[in-house]
């Protein structure tokens, strides 16, 4: 019943967590990498990085092969791709999409051009405007004011055309964009998908390699390729790229350390059996976080990888302290206390992560303490249920051996170590500059697909443009106005080459109240019609040609203002929709600033804007200081964990002495860690900092341990054995992690490894080797 | 250009023995005559206008990429094309105005198809037209249908006629109807 009774909670507990984890949510956002945002600012930012219109884009572009054939390919792609549903805008620069905008400029001129009031149909005006409508009717541009000057005479839809193609725009060729080389033809796909909703972005990803295929088939493009980037691309390759690496590194980790432990214990069922242990963690951690946060990300499942070097370490002392002829959980029991002190150490150091504000962090966190925890628990009460027959391990005497070389008394001993951590400090110290708080480096797609993606956003003129002034309102309308406040002062720095030209909202759906103000400026047709008569006479023109434009003014003043929904269909609706978002109750305007020269002047003149919460945002330098702020606020939590991890050992051991013994080979561990990486050409991100903080509670073990001695010589061979063996495995996993393709995976791994392997040889500086054992509370 | 003037009838004559008329050809005739500057007069018709606007002045022409209108009448503009940009000068109003001519596609095309037949450039006449030709030597039109179907809404067909290695006449049909016919006269500066 005794053997029964734990064996059966342990299989109800397996199978719930299994039907939990199984039926789990799973994503490779790498946006959960970044941290909660504090200030709504940020948390707008965040937001329209996670699921705003840009977060939808997907660039495209063709090369390697001649520049009429890359256009006839991008022709023959777009026109495969139009009409699916997947795709809410297409633009390649073909004339027919060109026409959409041109008419919406066009039929809505009087509505949108600042131009419009009563002045400009006043007599007076209107013959100056005839008189430059007739010499352009004999210039270059003739055959183009030709066609507009009967319905409008006063060049309204010209002039906002040329405000629109003044625009950074890619030049055409044979009719469809072109890098200025000609050697990349491109195009601009929006997805109905939102950016991270990968399944379906895979899926269009595939429709545009598909469409591609049979466009360049149709149109013989031989040689030619196809590139394509954004964010959707982006996250895609993460999810392909942490997918890979976690199935590899699992696999690599799982036989590295089952061959380990077969070398050790020379039978395949303690192989088995120790990972058993380890799946219990693995799956009641996928669980916990399925639980706690609703989703589970790929980058905590490839951190499952280093549970496999953690968890397997109390199977390791399991199997390495049974003797023949005692009950099988026995030896387990006599180091329970140390282990049981040792969870609570690596807890209060995974607490630092759970408490980062990085929901991506915190759910390593919480995977590795639900992951400990239920392993832990396995080995102590489900393995001495299925263990059998004793085992004893190879060569406990020749690892035991290593240890008690030194020689030295235990004062030396300490102060060897403070040695190790002043020389480390002073490295440290020295290193400039020690910290990285690029939030790129994070992202695990490669350079070259970084390169591609600036290369394809330069030659489409769409930029990740990196200033930003935003307008925040209670309304719509309020926000609109706002920008057209800020219109005037903005133009005025582009005139004083502050910047090269900005972007507002308010240019394609001006507010209520400017549209309500130009309609009311346009006359009625019988007095304009009656005015134009007798300008006409006096001009070149023949009576009666400009019918149009009366008609046209009239039809503006009886019609409607516009609304959102009227720029449906066209490029600008794309456009208002990542420049005029509600969010949290609150309508936010983006007016994106081109070509800062002058970033320092640019500041003071925003701030000295009186239209309204306005604000300038330099979106590099903002997610910079979000990531240092983030890095400040888990230093501040490193303090916490090593504040929580000095309690729980004096609360054990209640011997400051003692504490103080266990601490110096982790700091010196810490400390020398920090120096190599430096060392070695690393710069330091917060997730370093976490990672050192793993180190401690990993590294406590061992110096427990050895603080913690032995009743006689052959058990203290016996806890050096499981020590190293444990440090083993453990250095195995996380170096295993250092390989990976995945930053946040690779700086933990590396740090870890390093830290773990010092912490094992600093801890044997103050080995007790055989003696009086020192009791653990 | 200049070489292509002086030429004048005797050169026309000379053609006459020449080989058979190809586009190749007669481009790469076009392109040996160097710079040079030629008097033109311009009638642009429209059914907007009581009468055609008449006008009158220099053209010029330097290897590989500037061109010069300069019309001296009915007022002083000048039209300065090189390479990419375009610069047009009013003295009367004291104005000038830079233009890219990638910003503006229509001005580009028309531009490119004066360009383009004095340079010899098939290359860059076929950016924007497809390039026919008829009748001899002695008397060769080219026809430039458009394209692009943008630029085709706005103009129907450009006709330059000359003989031998001179450009006589530039004619401009426009989608609307209207049309601007430009006769090249002779060499003067």
């Amino acid at each position: 019943m005794t053997r029964r009774l734990p064996l059966a909670v342990w299989l109800a507990a397996v199978a719930a967590c299994a039907w939990i984890a199984v039926h789990a949510r799973f994503t490779a956002d790498m946006s959960v990498f970044l941290p909660e945002a504090a200030s709504p600012l940020q948390r707008l930012l965040l937001g329209e990085l996670r699921e705003g219109v840009s977060s939808r884009l997907v660039l495209i572009g063709i090369e390697g092969a001649p520049a009429n054939a890359l256009a006839a390919a991008s022709r023959a792609l777009v026109k495969r791709l139009e009409g699916q549903p997947n795709f809410v805008y297409l633009a390649n620069g073909e004339a027919r999409l060109a026409a959409a905008e041109r008419d919406f400029l066009f039929a809505n001129r009087y509505l949108l051009s600042p131009g419009v009031d009563a002045a400009r149909f006043e007599p007076a005006a209107l013959a100056a405007a005839l008189e430059r409508g007739y010499e352009a009717l004999a210039s270059p541009a003739g055959p183009l004011v030709r066609r507009y000057l009967p319905a409008d005479p006063t060049g309204e839809f010209l002039r906002l055309a040329a405000a629109f193609e003044a625009e950074a725009r890619p030049p055409t060729v044979a009719g469809v964009w072109m890098s200025r080389d000609g050697r990349t033809a491109l195009a601009l796909a929006q997805t109905a998908a939102r950016g991270f909703d990968l399944d379906a972005q895979q899926a269009n990803l595939a429709l545009i390699e598909e469409a591609f295929a049979a466009a360049k088939a149709e149109v013989g493009a031989d040689g030619a390729v196809l590139r394509v980037s954004g964010p959707a691309v982006f996250a895609v390759l993460s999810r392909a790229t942490i997918r890979g690496d976690i199935q590899r590194l699992a696999v690599i980790a799982a036989v590295v350390v089952a061959g380990f432990l077969l070398a050790v214990f020379r039978s395949a069922r303690v192989v088995v059996l120790a990972f058993l242990p380890v799946a219990t963690g693995a799956v009641a951690g996928v669980a916990a976080v399925a639980l706690g946060f609703g989703t589970v990300h790929g980058i905590t499942l490839g951190f499952g990888v280093t549970l496999i070097g953690e968890a397997v370490d109390y199977a390791i002392y399991f199997f390495g302290r049974r003797r023949e002829g005692e009950p099988p959980g026995r030896g387990l029991e006599e180091i329970w206390p140390t282990l049981r002190l040792g969870l609570l150490v690596s807890a209060a150091s995974l607490s630092a992560m759970l408490l980062s504000g990085f929901p991506g962090l915190a759910q390593l966190g919480a995977f590795s303490l639900a992951g400990l925890v239920a392993a832990l628990a396995a080995t102590r009460w489900v393995l001495p249920a299925l263990a059998t027959r004793p085992v004893a391990p190879a060569g406990v005497d020749a690892i035991a051996r290593v240890v008690p070389r030194w020689r030295l008394g235990g004062k030396p001993r300490v102060a060897a170590l403070c040695l190790v951590a002043g020389v480390a400090a002073v490295v440290v110290a020295r290193h400039q500059p020690i910290w990285d708080d690029d939030l790129a480096r994070l992202n695990p797609v490669g350079a070259d697909q970084r390169a591609l993606d600036e290369r394809l956003r330069t030659a489409l003129g769409a930029p990740d443009v990196p200033w930003l002034v935003v307008v925040a309102a209670a309304s719509e309308e309020a926000a609109l106005q706002a920008c057209e406040r800020l219109e005037a002062p903005l133009a005025e720095l582009v005139r004083e080459k502050v910047i090269a030209g900005f972007d507002s909202p308010a240019r394609f759906l001006p507010s209520r109240r400017a549209q309500r103000a130009r309609r009311d400026a346009l006359p009625d047709a019988a007095p304009l019609r009656e005015r134009l008569r007798e300008v006409v006479a006096a001009s070149p023109f023949r009576p009666g040609m400009f019918e149009p434009f009366v008609r046209d003014v009239a039809a503006a003043k009886a019609g409607p203002l516009l609304e959102r929904t009227s720029l449906g269909g066209t490029a600008f609706a794309l456009k208002l929709d990542s420049l005029l978002v509600q969010r949290d109750g609150r309508w936010y305007a983006f007016l994106p600033v081109r070509g800062v020269a002058d970033p320092a002047s640019l500041a003071v003149r925003v701030a000295a804007l009186d239209a309204g919460d306005v604000a300038l945002l330099d979106l590099k330098a903002e997610s910079t200081a979000l990531l240092a702020d983030y890095r400040e606020h888990t230093l501040a939590l490193w303090g916490l964990g090593i504040g929580l991890i000095v309690a729980v050992l004096f609360l054990h051991l209640r011997s400051a002495a003692r504490v103080l013994r266990v601490l110096a080979p982790l700091v010196a561990a810490v400390a020398a860690t920090v120096a190599i990486l430096l060392a070695a050409g690393d710069t330091l991100t917060l997730f370093h900092v976490v990672a050192a903080l793993l180190v401690v509670g990993v590294g406590s073990k061992y110096a427990l341990f050895f603080e913690h001695g032995a009743p006689d010589a052959a058990q203290w061979r016996g806890t050096v054995f499981a020590v190293v063996a444990c440090a083993a495995t453990t250095v195995l996993a996380f170096g295993l992690l250092a390989w990976s393709q995945v930053p946040v995976l690779r700086m933990i791994g590396s740090t870890v490894a390093v830290g773990a392997s010092l912490s094992l040889v600093f801890s044997a500086f103050i080995a007790r080797q055989a003696g009086p054992e020192r009791g653990v509370c | 250009m200049v070489g292509a003037v002086l030429l004048g009838a005797a050169a026309a004559a000379a053609f006459a023995a020449d080989p058979p008329l190809t586009l190749e050809r007669l481009m790469t005739e076009l392109a040996r005559a160097g710079p040079g500057t030629v008097r033109f007069t311009e009638v642009k018709s429209s059914a907007l206008l009581k009468a055609p606007i008449e006008s009158s002045g220099t053209l010029s022409y330097t290897a590989p990429a500037r061109l010069e209108k300069h019309t001296r009448l009915p007022r002083d503009e000048r039209l300065i094309v090189d390479r990419d940009t375009v610069v047009i000068e009013r003295p009367a109003r004291k104005e000038r105005l830079e233009l890219r001519l990638e910003d503006h596609p229509a001005v580009r095309a028309s531009i490119e198809s004066i360009r383009g037949t004095l340079a010899g450039d098939l290359v860059a006449l076929r950016r924007h037209y497809r390039v026919e030709l008829d009748g001899a030597w002695a008397e060769w039109r080219l026809h430039l249908l458009p394209s692009d179907p943008e630029l085709a809404e706005l103009v129907h067909k450009v006709l330059i006629g000359g003989s031998g290695a001179r450009v006589r006449r530039i004619e401009i049909l426009e989608a609307s109807g209207d049309r601007s016919v430009m006769t090249i006269g002779k060499d003067g500066a």
